[in-house]
């Protein structure tokens, strides 16, 4: 039965080039353990048949760092929780552009600057659309911007600043989000997804998987993120954070993370599906199976408050595995 | 840890609570708050209390 499962997706997705259905998603998830590396290696022919050979790298800065009033339970930025990262306000032109130069001369095309906050008050979209200019002509690379929830006026003006790739996670199932985020709705999340795509931006709109929801959720997430079509989908690991609610859970083993990014693949096969945070301590060992599991692009080195494996070890990674770096699009 | 402040919890005399994949969050010397800029390739923090810089 396993086999046969296997055998119609790939005939589906390679022979007739259609997407799966939500069912035959579910019947893949529920494959024993030992089917995983077949999955992965299905997922893996599938990316290079939908979206080529192509990694792309990002780097990514958070340039406005805690104090978010924003209550999301798994995020050590929020003020409402007694995290160790403490509140520090919006960085210097300088260090942003000196930030953006080191992701751009390790190969990488984008670069997202990231803030903790709600939504961008009039100060901050002044800021970034100063910011989005100088970054790309001075670094030579495509700016990718997350602020949060963004109104219909504030993403026409981001696109028509040059922001290539607006990031917003619709990070969990609709079911599910009301018991990791209470100060906004997923509905919230979604529209300014909506907004960002009606602009002319890329949609980058990642998910969170490892929170306590079910698989049933995961598969119902996936079907919520063909609705809103990002381009780009980074898949995070929770990193349980000290002094978060959500400290106290373990992470995704590895085996399983495997499993949900080759069925993300599955789902999404067009797609720019992200490495983004947790891999590390999620996959430790297995990360390059990752990349053979239906990933076909990464945030390089370190995270938004968090380290990461060195840029070298990445870059030695695809290297090793043959895998060329080089920018993505949503026309793939 | 030299100087007494856990990088982790400022505490003196934490045997090292900082995970593994964190920056620094206090300063080593004075147990102030840093301020840490974390970027692709490396870190640079400094203490809000008594100035001393970091990298890495």
């Amino acid at each position: 039965m396993s086999r046969d499962f296997l055998t119609r997706a790939g005939d589906a997705l390679l022979d007739e080039r259609r997407q799966l259905a939500i069912d035959e998603l579910r019947d893949l998830s529920r494959l024993d353990d030992v089917h995983v590396p077949t999955l992965a290696a299905l997922a893996h022919e599938v990316r290079l048949a939908w979206a080529g050979p192509t990694v792309e790298v990002e780097g990514i800065l958070s340039v406005q760092t805690g104090g978010c009033p924003e209550d999301c339970h798994f995020c050590s930025q929020s003020a409402q929780f007694d995290t160790p990262v403490k509140a520090t306000p919006f960085l210097d032109r300088d260090e942003v552009v000196a930030a953006a130069r080191e992701t751009a001369a390790l190969g990488a095309t984008e670069f997202c600057i990231v803030l903790a906050l709600r939504g961008p008050d009039e100060r901050t979209m002044q800021r970034l659309l100063e910011l989005t200019p100088v970054i790309r002509e001075e670094a030579g690379i495509n700016v990718a911007v997350s602020a949060g929830i963004l109104t219909p006026e504030q993403a026409d003006r981001l696109a028509a600043g040059g922001v290539h790739r607006y990031n917003h996670n619709l990070e969990t199932a609709r079911s599910f989000f009301p018991q990791v985020v209470t100060t906004h709705t997923w509905e919230e999340r979604r529209d300014t997804c909506l907004e960002v795509r009606r602009v002319g931006m890329e949609l980058c709109c990642g998910v969170l998987l490892g929170m306590g929801e079910t698989d049933e959720q995961r598969l119902e997430l996936l079907d919520e993120l063909r609705v809103v079509g990002p381009c780009e989908v980074p898949m995070n690991f929770l990193n349980p954070r000290p002094g978060t609610p959500l400290q106290i859970r373990r992470p995704v083993r590895a085996l399983e993370a495997i499993r949900w990014i080759a069925l993300f693949r599955l789902g999404l096969p067009s797609v720019i599906l992200r490495y983004a945070g947790g891999r590390e301590i999620t996959l430790r060992d297995l990360q390059a199976m990752g990349m053979t599991s239906g990933i076909n692009a990464l945030i390089v080195g370190n995270y938004l408050t968090t380290l990461g494996r060195t840029p070298e070890e990445d870059l030695a990674m695809l290297e090793d595995l043959r895998m060329p770096i080089g920018a993505l699009s949503g026309t793939l | 840890m030299a100087a007494g402040h856990c990088p982790g919890c400022a505490a003196v005399g934490c045997p090292g609570c900082l995970p593994e994949l964190d920056p620094p969050r206090y300063c080593t010397r004075c147990g102030g708050w840093l301020r840490v800029i974390v970027h692709t390739a490396g870190w640079e923090s400094t203490c809000r209390r008594c100035g001393a810089e970091g990298r890495a």
